[in-house]
């Protein structure tokens, strides 16, 4: 490929001479092997460095395959008494309708028609459609590669689906662990050595043994949109992010079954297994104060999905682009938490806030239980957090290259940055929209809201 | 593009008359000369960057942030251009 330099390239390598002067001051971060060396991997600026264990403690002995339904996600009614549970329950289905006739901005007709149609999309299933024909069916042979050329093509082939970033993990007798034990549905996830086929029966699904890796992906949120959370107009992103990628996966697993190999994929939204877990052991990101994932590319701005293949692939390392440390010093998100759910303690800890945390990683568990409370009184997933982080950037002015790159060399920074990017990004209120949901529906945005540019190179 | 080509024309056409005309500057401000013209590039990108991110309070931030540092470096070397020639 000539070496060549489009508009956006230079203006980063320009904002990365920025963090020259400030790297001098303080505590350099060793800088190791970047992250774009790895084979069949997209580029990535040099301060997202690989490294071999994530920059989140994690004590594998502690892990343990979870059960999803312990999740508040598909547990509430677990952790809450009866009554409350239905209260609360009925509230979250009628709220939306109580704000709208109140005239709550971000909840007018039209802002609820939106939410409720950008979940519409494509099916989804574990063992994915039948219908592209098999090397085999047509008479040729399957496709054969070295992991490198393997992960090459998924990589292209998820970008072309719809996909943002892409990275893959062998499994192991840890990484396994991040697979569920029972998905949300109640069925049993089998990892077998006895069979060869995956299948799927009334009780159970089952992964053969032989099954070794997992591709993992981000699917891109609008930051227009995610800005006018926790109203349904802003709310409308997430839905649309899970849409989008029940066609993505089903695309994904004919693309493989039509090369030869299998995907086995989510039966439902979030189904499978531990998704943030699978993105952090990727290299996708780094685990945050959300205690969800934050890229380098777009932050906590994308939803992270994952397929267990028998294609081999090339595992790409965890990533240090000083996320994890940054969270240390910046509590916007949890200062901004209307139902106070997210940790404002400095340092991570092992200590879980209830049975919906599995343990086992050294982070800052949020009370899941009092943010979907909380969701009851918006009739939406809220979102505010994530709306609010310094990391749910758009890429198109220098600044935030040159801010990246700071935090990912030098922590001195970071409390200052922190600070900086409150006032200057988020000083929105507390528990309302950051933007106007009325001036949403007069701007020109791109497709589905998102720059399918940010994040890489070739435009 | 169409900016970045202005602007590339209007320092090169700068500089170029500087080079030529009776101002003569000193290395030093040449050294200060270059570092106002950094700071006009990144007060100018940064403000046309956060405007299409729609952000104009980030945009009117940096334009500060970058412009004024900018602009005082600027009046240095005018004032010590300007002095040379007096005493000259
Ligand atoms: S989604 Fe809302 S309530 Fe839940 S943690 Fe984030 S800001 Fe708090
Ligand atoms: S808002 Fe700050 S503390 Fe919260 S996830 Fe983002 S960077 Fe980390």
């Amino acid at each position: 490929m000539p070496f060549s330099l489009n508009r956006r390239e230079f203006l980063k390598d320009m904002g990365l001479l920025g963090i020259g002067g400030a790297a001098a001051l303080g505590p350099i971060e060793a800088l190791g092997e970047s992250w774009s060396d790895q084979a069949g991997i997209a580029p990535r600026p040099p301060w997202v460095r690989s490294v071999d264990k994530p920059t989140v403690e994690i004590d594998w002995e502690a892990i343990y395959r979870f059960d999803e339904r312990n999740t508040v996600r598909r547990g509430w009614s677990k952790y809450l008494d009866e009554e409350t549970f239905t209260r609360l329950n009925t509230q979250r289905g009628t709220i939306i309708y109580d704000h709208s006739n109140a005239g709550k901005p971000g909840y007018s007709v039209r802002d609820i028609a939106l939410y409720k149609a950008s979940g519409i999309g494509s099916d989804q299933s574990f063992l994915g459609p039948d219908n592209v024909t098999t090397p085999e069916e047509g008479g040729i042979p399957r496709w054969e590669g070295t992991p490198e050329e393997n992960s090459e093509m998924i990589r292209a082939a998820l970008r072309a689906f719809g996909a943002a970033t892409v990275g893959f993990v062998e499994l192991d007798e840890n990484t396994e662990k991040l697979i569920y034990a029972t998905d949300p549905d109640g069925k049993e996830v089998v990892i077998s050595e006895e069979q060869d086929v995956p299948d799927e029966t009334e009780e159970q699904r089952i992964i053969p043994k032989k099954a070794r890796w997992v591709i993992t992906w981000t699917v891109q949120m609008s930051q227009e949109g995610m800005t006018r959370c926790p109203t349904p107009l802003g709310a409308a992103t997430t839905s649309m992010a899970y849409a989008r990628n029940r066609a993505i996966q089903s695309r994904l697993q004919g693309f493989l079954r039509g090369i030869g190999y299998y995907g086995l994929g989510e039966a439902q939204t979030n189904a499978l297994g531990i998704a943030p877990a699978f993105g952090v052991m990727a290299g996708l990101g780094e685990l945050s104060r959300l205690n969800r994932l934050i890229t380098p590319e777009y932050g906590p701005m994308v939803r992270v999905f994952k397929m267990v293949t028998n294609l081999p692939v090339a595992p790409t390392k965890p990533i240090d682009a000083g996320i994890f440390n940054f969270c240390k010093s910046c509590m916007t998100c949890a200062t901004y938490c209307p139902s106070g759910s997210l940790s404002t303690s400095p340092d991570p800890s092992y200590d879980t806030q209830g049975g919906w945390n599995r343990g086992g990683v050294k982070t800052w568990y949020e009370n899941a239980l009092t943010c979907r409370n909380y969701w009851a009184e918006t009739g939406t997933n809220c979102g505010i957090c994530f709306a609010v982080c310094p990391f749910s950037v758009k890429d198109r002015a220098l600044i935030h290259s040159m801010v990246k790159g700071t935090i990912g060399t030098t922590t001195i920074f970071n409390g200052a940055l922190a600070e900086l990017s409150r006032n200057v990004y988020s000083s929105g209120p507390m528990d309302e929209p950051q933007k106007d949901p009325e001036e949403w529906w007069t701007l020109d945005l791109p497709e589905y809201g998102i720059d399918s540019t940010q994040g890489h190179a070739d435009a | 593009m169409l900016l970045w080509l202005i602007l590339g024309i209007v320092i090169g056409a700068g500089l170029l008359f500087l080079k030529n005309s009776s101002i003569k500057l000193a290395w030093f401000d040449w050294v200060v000369l270059v570092l106002a013209i950094v700071f006009y590039i990144l007060a100018i990108a940064n403000y046309n960057g956060s405007m299409e991110e729609l952000e104009p309070r980030a945009a009117m931030f940096l334009l500060a942030s970058f412009g004024i540092p900018a602009l005082l470096l600027t009046v240095i070397v005018v004032v010590r251009a300007l002095r040379g020639r007096t005493t000259a």
